[in-house]
């Protein structure tokens, strides 16, 4: 049986973890409040951060954290990729946002398909030195990886925030969200906005799924769902359309996650997850944090 | 055909999808000038303030804006040029406040570079907007919202303003103030469209009008020449 201290173990684990969700559910977030589109492929399109951060590292030898940059600057590449191929063409037209669904999921098998046979089904993951060094604070133990991917998620989420509250294209982006008729009334360019949104929220699963690669043993094709199950709970919990919300609701999702790894093992601990994310959509429809954090 | 005015409709058809609301709708509008834009609901006036904002693109027909065709350009280059709505439902940013819902307004280049000038401009015109320059707009009363709205497309310093009913759901007294604020823009040489149900007020201010009945235009002349014609006193002003 575990000790005391393992279950600290775990739950800082999943502490830093839920932290990486709230990176890849603000992409979500982000997409969802400016476009109204579902974005199915976004777990996948983690999972391709995966996959960049594992070849550069393991092809070029350079440093995982240059690759978690350049998995952001390519993901934003795709994203804008996919926007053009399946959300544009349909976003206007009736019923487009609902299209979203079915074209994302395109996409999403897309992907996955083309990463089974390039990448092939079995899991990957590379060495480096971030992963085998540790810090010990209060009794907790965890891999400089892990440290660094929780505190970059966390940097770059204010980062985002803070591109949304002072800089004049951030402000545009929330012009749309609040009122698009209004942002197009005042000669905001509309859909270079929605493009670049979708750019940035696909970037930000991407660098993610970088961050992740450094500890995480299991870099394979399907490795995105789970991303895209935890990130939808994130969303939803948080509130739509808050952002620091979006970092609270991922550390609590990731704790709950952890507690079900130590009440229900391991293959049942995302069964907590749902519970109390039904929990929250009973109690709460709104999300923890929608009304307080709303002005962001 | 010779273009001269400032603004011009030739042959307008447009509608939404297969629905077709206006026919053939032709106007025009010169510098300076206040003109109105009269019909009862459902008529086409706003439908007609979105083929000319570019919110929608019509069937048929051309607009110009300076003698330059502007039928194909999309709506945010239209406000480059010059070309402000303040639209049906105020459309504001509910979760900004004062000063970013003027901020966006002006956000197009031609706009930018004089922002504190303008904002010094409107808020001079609207003075309670000074005085309540964090408000969110999703708090604002009606009338206030309204002043907002007028203020925001003021702030792209448009040649021409187009509005769509500013008076409509205001008390009395604000919808005297929204008309003397319209006139005193006159005065500092904003060209004004003008869209209303209140056609007594809207007559009283203009230069010209045009009446619109189910998509067609049905009559055109000087303001002082429509208030004073039977047709118009009983289907418009209820006399
Ligand atoms: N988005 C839309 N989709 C479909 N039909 C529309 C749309 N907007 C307006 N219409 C229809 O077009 C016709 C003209 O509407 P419009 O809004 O231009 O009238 P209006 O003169 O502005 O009326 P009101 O005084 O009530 O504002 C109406 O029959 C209306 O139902
Ligand atoms: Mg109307």
């Amino acid at each position: 049986m575990f000790e005391f201290s393992a279950y600290v173990q775990i739950l800082t684990s999943y502490t830093i973890l839920g932290g990486v969700y709230g990176l890849t559910a603000l992409g979500l977030s982000l997409i969802w409040g400016v476009m109204k589109a579902v974005n199915w492929a976004h777990g996948d399109t983690l999972m391709v951060g995966m996959y960049t951060a594992y070849w550069t590292v393991t092809l070029l030898g350079i440093d995982p954290y240059i690759a978690a940059i350049v998995a952001f600057l390519l993901l934003g590449l795709v994203g804008m990729g996919i926007h053009l191929i399946a959300i544009e063409p349909v976003i206007e037209k009736p019923g487009g946002h609902e299209a979203t669904l079915l074209t994302t999921l395109g996409i999403s098998v897309i992907l996955e398909s083309v990463a089974l046979i390039l990448w092939s089904p079995n899991p990957r993951s590379f060495q480096n030195v971030y992963k085998s060094t540790y810090l010990q604070f209060f009794g907790m133990r965890t891999s400089v990886a892990e440290a660094i991917a929780f505190t970059v998620s966390i940097v770059s989420i204010i980062a985002v925030d803070q591109l949304l509250k002072r800089v004049k294209f951030g402000k545009a982006i929330r012009a749309v969200s609040q009122n698009p008729i209004g942002a197009r009334v005042v000669g905001i360019n509309v859909p270079r906005i929605r493009l670049f949104t979708f750019g940035l929220g696909v970037a930000l699963a991407g660098m993610a799924g970088a961050l992740v690669a450094t500890f995480y043993p299991n870099i394979r094709p399907l490795a995105g769902y789970i991303w895209d199950i935890a990130s939808y709970v994130v969303v939803i919990f948080a509130g739509l359309g808050t952002i620091y919300g979006v970092i609270f609701a991922g550390i609590i999702i990731g704790i709950t996650e952890g507690l079900g790894a130590i009440f229900l093992t391991n293959a049942y601990r995302h069964i907590l997850v749902y519970i109390v994310f039904l929990l929250v959509l009973l109690l709460r429809p709104q999300g923890l944090f929608g009304k307080a954090l709303r002005r962001v | 055909m010779v273009i001269h005015m400032l603004l011009e409709l030739k042959d307008i058809n447009a509608g939404y999808g297969d629905l077709h609301i206006l026919w053939d709708v032709s106007l025009g509008i010169e510098r300076g000038e206040i003109v109105s834009l009269l019909g009862s609901n459902g008529a086409g006036k706003t439908t007609t303030l979105r083929a000319i904002s570019g919110l929608i693109r019509p069937f048929s027909g051309s607009i110009y804006f300076n003698r330059e065709d502007i039928t194909g350009y999309p709506i945010h280059r239209r406000v480059e040029m010059g070309l402000s709505l303040v639209p049906e439902g105020r459309q504001l940013f509910p979760e900004m406040n004062i000063v970013e819902n003027l901020e966006m307004g002006a956000y197009t280049k031609r706009a930018e570079e004089n922002f504190q000038d303008a904002l010094e401009w409107v808020f001079n015109l609207f003075p309670k907007l000074k005085e309540r320059k964090k408000q969110l707009a999703g708090t604002m009363s009606g009338g206030e919202q309204q002043m907002l709205a007028i203020a925001r497309g003021l702030m792209n310093r448009p040649e021409i303003l187009m509005m769509d009913e500013p008076s409509m759901g205001l008390a009395p007294k604000l919808v005297l103030e929204i008309f003397n604020t319209i006139m005193k823009l006159r005065e500092e040489g904003v060209t004004i469209f003008l869209v209303e149900q209140n056609a007594k007020a809207a007559l009283d201010i203009s230069d010209r009008a045009y009446i619109i009945e189910t998509g067609r235009i049905t009559l055109h002349g000087p303001a002082k020449e429509l208030l004073s014609m039977d047709e118009v006193r009983k289907a418009y002003l209820g006399i």
